[in-house]
């Protein structure tokens, strides 16, 4: 078997990770960065892959570069890479209508990696005229183009056909190149999209994404974004050509290659997975959910250049339920804008982290919601259906009527990545903060990336996905431990389960009150067996009062019983205190602290 | 701080009729373009189905170009196959858009005129006929959206299991101020049709109906945030370590005011009721800018706000300090020209607000 070498091309920085064997297992062996030289005066990416790669080379003590003409990497080494850079691969979505095929046309090219410029429907408020001038000036890698099921209109599809060649919009490189254009649409009217299309654009038929209503068919669309972001996209961005060379598998989107990792922990393990990326401008949440993946991306929701955006959208109060302290509002809004005019500083003392991983919980809660409202079951009633799809008010009543599929009690797994959870000064801040604002139900595994190699082993798990999640179990991952949690009607202050078990041999036996938070340090390495036997009115998982067996793991947090939400709780600062304390986030004394400093900037303020 | 040269293109978003000439002299207040209409509602003109050809056949009859601007009763379209003259003619006047090679629709883009009034009032259910009870049902906007001329306000689209589709669209760019029952208001946005040359300098180039290109020299400051968009005027100084409504007095209309200090929600409104272009400050609540920018406030990416004064501050918003030598600079320039624009996108590749103050021209 051969050493790997793995790089991802991000929009600032170019990530190389070496792997080889050691006692039989393919280790981690050593990590390097250099800046990404997509933008000028480089234009170049091959020129940062270089730099990371001597890099790597001295920490892993190896010669990496190839000194052979035209040859990248030595051949000794197998060459991967993901990337994101310069903006990532960004498609322009036109869809019939917003809640229909709109939506799964984004589902397609979200899961294809892709980043949205804009989601164009015949819905959308917007005017013709508006439509032509988006398109006109979005400068896409592609468009992908659906609407209508199959033998459904064909005016309505055919007329988005005549806005992009009206518009005639240039792709983002090689000006000289026919922007490619994906029709995944209805089947009667290819004839009309081709003699539309054809002449001006590089289009390319595939099978209708949303045949009918009930049904969707996303993978033939995915595919050939992904074929097309490999063929025009990479082959014309600064430098690809000579890496596309270089690897042994095709360059994956940055985020194809995080959700495809987690697509094969998924089937390897058998069981849902929720996981999120959370970063400055942007939070990704990825799901597989009975072995089908989806990702969204929440836009204006990130912890640096868009925490205002968060504020905005949650409201303050909100983001004030989750800190320990009193704080004037005014105060704590400049304090978030602060943040975003400077994204790049961080916290200075505790008040300032305690906010920020206040505006996390908000941040990820609301991108979860995102999430569910996309991830839905498909409309089952089609003659109604039919009729809604004419009617937007009927097709809104429709859509609302149908249910999410992300079920919380079926999660198995949460993934935490981004730099507010990776880089918490405390694993259990991270844990915390992702039950805080997820709020698992049942038994529920949670995981840290801990050192962002997930989209590296993602594009590994092409060719070696046994390689792949070997080191995603051994090197990459950070385990936080299991959550059990449970909803019902018991009330607050009532006991709501009695937990039975064995761990490492050690007997536990307590009783789980409603309203609570217990945190039983359990490492990493420690397994055992527990019973949670629940009081009537209470399901763990099983349904109303039934017993759940189940093996548990430990982590850096251990195990946790959470039954603080969903019995009326009424939260104050000396509550979150009492929390943030009991589960080892913060001492007492960093939380004294926090309340002195923010009684000094109110103070700082009102003067 | 040295004065730097500028060249900017100045562009209408439509077609219009470009007033600057080359070599001819701007301040930052004149009118270099306008805009002749709104780029409002779009007419499908069904030009096959009614000369009775098929779509594809669109090509050969069509006697008019894209871009063309056409007059009410120009011939669109000409065929004779039925042994006498079938013609399609412009129903009104417009600008071709768009022509369907498959539909065999042509897309006649309307010459919306600018609408003078601040509000527009919509009765739906005597514009439908029906009761006041069911019209309240056929509104499918909701008050803050905004509204393009065009836009559909309320629509029928079922009756009795028969398809039909009847509706009252907007004839305004503005946002919905209210909806009570069955009726709706409509205020308008103040879109100008003027385009200003936001540059003090010399005219270098022109594209006739859309650009103009001006030369400048200006002193470049960025403030660090921003609200609103392009504003200009006459540089006056408040040297206040707090302002507040009582600082502000009708004699500074059409002037910017630099503060030293931050500025108040009830100074911020006065200066709007006022008429001042725009405040530079050190600071600001961002709670106050959030109130003042009203809903749909995206403090990320900001400039589009529909706010009579722009806001621009040079520090951040928990900062304490006034301004030091960027009050000493402009304090030193008063009643020259200045022009600012708020817009602020906090991301990678950010814009900053910008500030210009034009040494050559104005009072001082």
């Amino acid at each position: 078997m051969p050493s790997f070498i793995i790089t991802d091309i991000g929009s600032t920085t170019t990530k190389a990770l070496f792997l080889a064997k050691r006692n039989g297992f393919y280790r981690l062996i050593a990590r390097a960065e250099a800046p990404t030289t997509v933008e000028a005066p480089f234009e170049d990416v091959t020129i940062g892959v270089k730099n990371a790669l001597e890099v790597l080379g001295k920490e892993a003590q190896k010669q990496f570069l190839s000194e052979k003409d035209g040859e990248l990497i030595s051949q000794e080494f197998e060459y991967y890479s993901s990337s994101s850079a310069g903006g990532g691969l960004q498609v322009l979505v036109i869809g019939l209508f917003s809640k229909i095929t709109a939506i799964s046309a984004q589902k397609a090219a979200l899961g294809a990696g892709a980043i949205l410029i804009d989601v164009i429907s015949n819905d959308d408020n917007r005017s013709l005229y508006e439509r032509v001038d988006i398109v006109r000036k979005a400068r896409p890698d592609m468009i992908l183009l659906t609407g209508g099921f199959n033998d459904g209109d064909v005016n309505f599809v055919t007329e988005f056909a005549d806005i992009i060649n009206a518009a005639n919009p240039l792709p983002r490189f090689g000006t000289k190149l026919r922007l490619p254009v994906i029709y995944a649409g209805n089947i009667e009217a290819r004839e009309l999209i081709e003699d539309t299309l054809r002449d001006e654009f590089d289009l390319h038929i595939t099978d209708n994404l949303r045949p009918s209503i009930d049904k969707e068919n996303l993978e033939p669309a995915r595919k050939a974004i992904h074929d097309l972001f490999l063929s025009h996209v990479m082959q014309q961005a600064p430098g690809y050509s000579t890496i596309s060379d270089a690897v042994s598998a095709p360059i994956m989107p940055t985020p194809l290659a995080f959700g495809h990792i987690i697509s094969e922990l998924s089937k390897e393990e058998q069981l849902d997975i929720l996981a999120v990326d959370i970063g400055g401008a942007t939070t990704d949440i990825f799901s597989s959910i009975n072995e089908e993946f989806n990702r969204t991306v929440s836009a204006n929701l990130g912890m640096s250049y868009s925490i205002a955006n968060v504020m905005q959208n949650s409201g303050l109060d909100n983001i004030k339920k989750w800190l320990p302290f009193e704080i004037e509002d005014i105060v704590l809004e400049n304090i978030i804008g602060d943040k975003m005019l400077s994204p790049t500083v961080l916290p200075k003392n505790e008040m300032e982290l305690m906010i920020e991983q206040a505006v996390a919980r908000e941040a990820l809660r609301l991108s979860l919601i995102h999430h569910k409202s996309l991830i839905r079951e498909l409309p089952k009633d089609s003659e109604l259906s039919t009729r809604g799809f004419i009617s937007d008010e009927l097709s809104e009543k429709e859509w609302d009527n149908t249910d999410t599929l992300v079920d919380m009690m079926k999660m198995g797994l949460l993934i935490a990545s981004g730099g507010v959870l990776s880089h918490a000064p405390k694993r259990n801040q991270t844990t915390i903060m992702m039950i805080d604002a997820f709020r698992p139900l049942g038994v529920t595994r949670m995981a840290v990336d801990s050192v962002f190699m997930m989209p590296h082993l993602g594009v590994l798990a092409q060719k070696y996905p046994k390689t792949a999640l070997q080191v995603l179990i051994d090197d990459c991952f950070v385990p936080l431990g299991t959550v059990i949690s449970g909803e019902g009607s018991v009330k607050i202050g009532q006991k709501a389960a009695r937990v039975e078990g064995q761990i490492n041999n050690r007997k536990i036996e307590f009783d789980l009150y409603r309203g609570n938070i217990r945190v039983m340090p359990v490492s990493r390495n420690q397994i055992g067996n527990i019973k949670i036997i629940p009081e009537e009115g209470m399901n763990f998982g099983k349904g109303n009062g039934k017993i759940v067996e189940t093996p548990i793991t430990g982590g850096e947090t251990g195990l946790i019983f959470d039954l603080r939400f969903g019995c009326d709780q009424r939260v104050s600062p000396d509550i979150v205190k009492e929390w943030l304390v009991s589960t080892g986030c913060f001492s007492s004394e960093e939380i004294e602290n926090a309340r002195r400093q923010a009684r000094e900037r109110s103070r700082d303020h009102s003067n | 701080m040295n004065v730097q040269e500028i060249i900017a293109t100045r562009t209408l978003p439509y077609a219009g009729t470009v007033i600057a000439k080359v070599g001819q002299k701007v301040k930052p207040n004149d009118v270099v373009a306008e805009m002749n209409f709104y780029p409002g509602l779009v007419l499908r003109l069904k030009v096959s189905e009614h000369l009775a050809i098929a779509a594809r056949e669109l090509r050969s009859v069509i006697q008019v170009n894209v871009g063309e601007l056409v007059e009410k009763g120009q011939i669109l379209a000409f065929d004779s196959k039925w042994h006498q003259p079938q013609i399609m003619v412009a129903p009104e006047p417009g600008i071709i858009g768009m022509v369907s090679k498959t539909l065999g629709i042509v897309y006649l883009r309307r010459l919306t005129e600018f609408n003078p009034n601040p509000f527009e009032v919509h009765n739906i259910a005597e514009e439908f006929g029906i009761s006041e009870e069911d019209a309240a049902n056929t509104i499918i906007v909701s008050r803050n959206q905004k509204v393009v001329p065009g836009q559909i306000l309320a629509q029928q689209q079922w009756k009795k299991d028969e398809f039909r589709l009847k509706y009252v669209a907007s004839s305004m760019f503005g946002s919905i101020h209210k909806i009570d029952k069955h009726k709706i208001w409509i205020k308008s946005r103040e879109i100008s049709r003027k385009l200003y040359a936001y540059l003090s300098g010399e005219v270098v180039s022109v594209e006739p109906y859309w650009s103009v290109t001006i030369k400048s020299r200006a002193y470049k400051l960025n403030g660090t945030y921003g609200i609103g968009g392009e504003r200009f005027g006459t540089i006056s100084i408040i040297d206040t370590e707090y302002l507040k409504e009582d600082d502000i007095g009708a004699r500074y209309k059409d002037n910017i005011l630099i503060v030293k200090g931050k500025i108040s929600k009830e100074a911020l409104d006065k200066a709007a009721r006022i008429g001042i272009p725009a405040i530079v400050a050190a600071s600001c609540d961002l709670s106050v800018l959030r109130k003042y920018a009203g809903e749909g406030f995206i403090p990320g990416i900001t400039g589009a706000e529909e706010v009579k004064t722009s806001v621009i501050l040079m520090n951040n918003f928990c900062s304490t300090e006034t301004m030091g030598d960027e009050f000493e600079f402009f304090k030193e320039r008063e009643g020259k020209y200045m022009s600012v624009n708020g817009s602020t996108h906090i991301r990678a590749g950010a814009i900053r607000p910008q500030v210009l103050v034009f040494p050559d021209e104005g009072d001082a």
